[in-house]
């Protein structure tokens, strides 16, 4: 502990409120006591320790800042924002501008949202809705891929949709996802990509991340590859998530579709925190993350039960799992499939422990 | 922001006199985030806000010809979003009351780092940092005024509504707190 003066002397040094007097008395202190400049030291190199703001936000809130100033009539150039005729050349050049960040592709992993719940009879369907927007979907156990007009690129998972607006990239980069997607997004600072889903909205720049959250599904995963990304939940907007590089935000799936409310509400998950930061999963000897390997045409799982699995497998193979014994669903799993059919990955569950199933047409069941 | 040269009296100026935009969105790097953070103390909604430190921003541009007439821009700025969040809260409770120091939710810049950087965060800085979570709020927000937005007495008296003498106190038991986590840790070794 440091003595009361020093202490005191020390306070006014670092807020710049020390006289020369008392600045000359610290160091006299100092030299008097030399057993406590280590500490000194310590304490001034925290307090002039600085955390720089993170740029790419800082940008991202300033658009957004911009916007609002916008619609409040506040601009920087007087009717700048009135309707302005479309000048052909310009519009020549921005897309010239653009395709000079296209060097700069940014991998952006996103599974999100809702499931659509009847699935389309073709794989992928495209059309604009009557209010400009454009609507892209994918039926369950097939897998699309789609550019947006800033040139990023979109895988959809099974069972998805994507939705922008027409005025996509005009000012900021918004998305509607309900499913699972893989994002690869061209970097940008200038228009920030956002992704509004039903439970979460996701603010990046340029970042690689993964966000889970089917409606079957107990838990929701935001999983970060690199960069950084701030979600923020659709129910708790006043908190914000920031995640560092090779963490997942891990919470209880409290936005549960009415049809598997009851299913789902039975088994609750035991000593799990409601919302939880931890590590993403590599299986060894993969670079790939197992919350990753999807788009790499791989059904990975690691330490993940049977139900959860089951319902992977649901989406993937476009099949319905029903487990007529229910002792099953709790067993924990580790494994990956890429070319295997159905049956092949049942079989292949067999050898991990026993059980018995029976695959009719597109229902499994396990007993 | 101790090395950074910003002079916000310069960009004040060419905001006013140049109708500057590029000053216009330095000085809203250099200070959104702190009065950001300074109204979420008050109000505590992310939401509520982010709103009204772009709407003092918004104003910045609006009032941009008479800038020139306010002497301590920065000082302005934070009154200002202290103001408006009072005045936000106290719509919503339908009272009226001014600031409670001990009821404010202190943030610090540290809690919004880069990811990248807070990795290479060390621990004795994660242990000070914990050390002055545990201080009251009053005295927490005194530490990060003089610290992080490197205000000085005269600025946070006037801010906060207190003495010269509290400020010093306060500000001296958080470094109290601080070099008694440093003096642990070093003889831990």
């Amino acid at each position: 502990m440091l003595n009361e003066r020093l202490n005191t002397l020390l306070t006014r040094k670092l807020s710049g409120e020390a006289t020369e007097t008392e600045i000359r008395e610290l160091q006299s202190f100092i030299d008097q006591t030399p057993e406590v400049e280590p500490i000194v030291n310590t304490v001034i190199g925290h307090w002039n320790n600085e955390h720089s703001s993170d740029q790419e936000f800082l940008e991202a809130t300033y658009l957004i800042h911009l916007e609002r100033m916008k619609t409040k009539g506040v601009g920087f150039h007087p009717g700048e924002h009135s309707s302005e005729p479309v000048n052909k050349n310009s519009g020549i050049k921005r897309i010239f501008k653009i395709s000079g960040v296209l060097a700069l592709p940014v991998i952006l992993i996103l599974f999100l949202g809702i499931r659509i719940i009847s699935p389309k009879s073709h794989t992928k369907s495209e059309q604009i809705t009557e209010s400009g927007n454009n609507e892209i979907s994918t039926r369950n156990g097939s897998r699309s891929k789609i550019q947006l007009p800033d040139g990023s690129v979109v895988w959809l998972n099974a069972g998805s949709k994507l939705e922008y607006d027409k005025s996509f990239g005009n000012t900021i980069r918004e998305v509607n996802l309900t499913g699972e997607a893989f994002f690869d997004v061209v970097k940008n600072p200038a228009k920030p990509f956002i992704v509004n889903t039903s439970s979460a909205r996701v603010k990046v720049l340029g970042t690689a991340f993964n966000v889970r959250c089917y409606p079957e599904d107990k838990k929701i995963e935001t999983s970060l590859i690199r960069g950084s990304v701030e979600v923020t939940l659709n129910k708790r907007p006043e908190e914000k998530w920031i995640l560092k590089p090779n963490e997942k935000l891990v919470l209880l799936n409290d936005y549960i579709a009415p049809e598997v409310k009851e299913k789902i509400t039975v088994k609750k998950l035991h000593n799990e925190p409601v919302i939880a930061i931890k590590r993403l999963t590599y299986q060894p000897g993969e670079s790939i993350a197992v919350e990753a390997a999807w788009t790499y045409n791989k059904l990975s799982f690691e330490d993940e039960s049977f139900l959860e699995v089951a319902n992977k497998m649901a989406r993937w193979y476009d099949v319905n799992f029903i487990f007529k014994n229910k002792e099953l669903e709790d067993l924990m799993l580790h494994g990956s499939f890429t070319t295997e059919t159905i049956s092949q990955a049942m079989e292949a569950l067999q050898y991990s422990f026993k059980f018995k199933y029976e695959i009719k047409e597109k229902e499994v069941t396990i007993y | 922001m101790k090395e950074n040269n910003l002079n916000i009296q310069d960009l004040q100026q060419r905001i006013a006199v140049y109708e500057d935009e590029t000053a216009y969105k330095q000085l809203f790097f250099h200070l959104f985030p702190s009065l950001q953070n300074f109204a979420y103390s008050i109000i505590k909604s992310r939401e509520q806000a982010e709103e009204i430190a772009s709407d003092i921003f918004i104003t910045v541009w609006m009032k941009r010809s008479s800038l020139m007439n306010i002497d301590n821009l920065k000082l302005y700025l934070f009154i200002s979003v202290r103001n408006a969040s009072v005045k936000k809260l106290n719509q919503e409770k339908k009272k009226t009351e001014g600031l409670f120091l001990d009821e404010m939710a202190v943030e610090f810049i540290s809690d919004y780092a880069n990811p990248e950087e807070s990795m290479v965060f060390n621990e004795i800085e994660r242990k000070i940092k914990s050390a002055i979570r545990e201080l009251p709020p009053r005295c927490q927000l005194i530490y990060k005024l003089a610290k992080e937005e490197n205000m000085r007495y005269k600025d946070i008296s006037q801010l906060l509504d207190l003495s010269i003498k509290t400020i010093d106190n306060q500000l001296a038991i958080a470094i109290k707190k601080i070099a008694s986590v440093v003096k642990f840790e070093k003889e831990k070794r």
